[in-house]
């Protein structure tokens, strides 16, 4: 049976203890250990043993750092070669670009030259065509000068025909009107004047239509955009009018034609429209005109103007 | 320039000898390195740590580590001095890794010395001895290390102190407060069992 006891001192000196110390007990090193050891030895050198490994590693391997060395080398000996033919290559170019821009200031002072001289010969070339053309003018204006007088010279004979004409049918006692020319001259009037009678009839219906309404205008600014021009407005037979070039000119003075119907409306064909002062040719409102109706024939019916029945209608001069 | 007096002494050292064949490739001197140490490096081991397989497992990295660093060494201290400052330093790293270690107990201390022929002739010589070997174990860990590598692997004061990596004073002065600890717990009266 164990039991607690107070064990005795040993008081020793430094020597002692020192001595203690010095010489104490090694354990036991385990059998396998030195074998361990022994087989884990790796030299970084290691010559013997693992010499063979370093004998048996591939070729390529032993000379690789050689080899690796030498193609860096030889690249960058490629390298250089190919920056030296870069760099001469280069210099050539500059050379051939000095020289260039030398050439080019020659032709840039040619070009200016040649811009000078073009720029010259097209003032030749318009000076020529303006020679050709004032040449033809004056042609022209010597032939105007030539017809001109021949014009004069026309007209003078023309009068003194027109005297000696008059005076042959004083002699031979006719009458100017009944004068063939005069005649011809007076149809021709009165079928201009049907004619302009025609067209404001067509303009009032168009306007109507336009409208939507069966009363004609009686105003000839209303319908203005459906009359072409002022000039119908003119009867060619009216010598006292000035015909009205445009509407800007139209200030009602040159109108030879009145509407004496207050409101003419297009059911009804025997209302009369228009009519002339000169020749009393008279336009209904179904867009016709007539001549030569005699004025018994007309009859006034609630502030309009209208053809009897038993009027003869569609006479035309 | 002219060897140091330290370098000197080196180069007469068989082990260094050794060494330098061995840096030169020799496999046969790196063997006889092992053979010579190892059973003084696992010695040291086996007293701080307690166990024997992780002072084996100590001793093997020891050793790699030197064949890693063998083309650093210069002469300028003894192979064995340098020897234990690689081993000094992976003890260094096993400890920050592991637990600390289980102070060795009396009984292994005697079973030691019942195993190895000593100064213990008479029972009480050994009773006196493990009570030594005890309490140095209760010292505190660097001047733990300095008994071991002065006393216990026979270093010099200067080999332990470039082991250490500290001044010679300073070896001086750790181990003069160990025997002086020592005197005084082996003065006072102990506790025992029987």
């Amino acid at each position: 049976m164990e039991s607690a006891r107070i064990l005795p001192s040993f008081a020793m000196n430094e020597i002692q203890i020192e001595t203690f110390l010095r010489r104490a007990p090694s354990p036991a090193v385990p059998s396998d250990l030195r074998q361990a050891l022994l087989a884990d030895v790796r030299l970084p050198n290691a010559r013997g043993t693992s010499a063979a490994s370093v004998s048996t590693a591939p070729l390529w391997r032993r000379w690789f750092p050689a080899l690796s060395f030498g193609l860096l080398f030889l690249g960058c000996l490629i390298v250089l070669g190919v920056q030296t033919f870069q760099v001469l290559d280069l210099r050539r170019e500059r050379d051939g670009l000095q020289v260039a821009t030398v050439k080019l200031e020659e032709l840039r002072h040619e070009n200016l030259e040649l811009q000078r001289l073009r720029s010259a010969l097209q003032d030749n070339e318009r000076l020529r065509r303006d020679g050709d053309e004032l040449a033809k003018l004056r042609a022209e204006v010597a032939e105007l000068r030539a017809q001109a007088q021949e014009f004069t010279r026309l007209r003078a004979e023309n009068q003194h025909l027109r005297t000696e004409h008059d005076a042959m049918l004083m002699q031979a006692g006719v009458a100017p009107a009944d004068d063939p020319f005069t005649k011809a001259k007076e149809k021709a009037l009165a079928t201009g004047c049907i004619n302009n009678l025609k067209q404001i009839g067509l303009a009032a219906r168009i306007w109507a239509n336009e409208h939507k309404t069966n009363l004609l205008p009686v105003d000839w600014i209303t319908m203005k955009n459906e009359l072409t021009t002022p000039k119908i407005l003119t009867c060619p037979g009216d010598t006292a009018r000035i015909k009205a070039a445009s509407w800007d000119q139209f200030d009602g003075s040159s109108v030879s034609y009145e509407f004496p119907s207050a409101a003419p409306d297009e059911r009804d064909p025997y209302t009369v429209y228009s009519r002339c002062s000169v020749h009393g040719f008279v336009g209904l409102t179904d867009g016709s005109a007539q001549s030569g109706i005699k004025p018994d024939q007309f009859q006034q019916v609630d502030g309009n103007l209208k053809l009897r029945n038993n009027a003869t209608k569609g006479t035309k001069p | 320039m002219r060897p140091t007096s330290q370098q000197i002494i080196t180069m007469s050292d068989p082990a260094t000898k050794l060494c330098e064949r061995a840096q030169a490739g020799d496999m046969e001197a790196a063997s006889e390195l092992v053979v010579q140490f190892y059973e003084r490096l696992y010695a040291w081991f086996r007293r701080l740590t307690g166990h024997e397989q992780d002072a084996a497992d100590l001793t093997q990295k020891t050793f790699s580590k030197v064949w890693i660093s063998l083309g650093s060494y210069q002469s300028r201290s003894s192979f064995s001095t340098w020897l234990h400052g690689i081993g000094y330093h992976v003890y260094v790293d096993w400890r920050r890794r592991n637990a600390p270690t289980e102070q060795a107990s009396d009984e292994w201390w005697l079973h030691c010395a019942d195993q190895a022929p000593g100064p213990a002739e008479t029972a009480a010589d050994r009773e006196q001895a493990q009570q030594v070997y005890s309490l140095v174990e209760q010292l505190d860990e660097d001047t733990r290390q300095t008994v071991h590598l002065h006393y216990y692997q026979g270093l010099s004061i200067a080999e332990t102190a470039d082991v250490l990596d500290i001044a010679t004073s300073t070896v001086k002065y750790r181990l003069r407060e160990a025997v002086q600890f020592l005197r005084t717990k082996t003065a006072e009266p102990r506790l025992g069992v029987r």
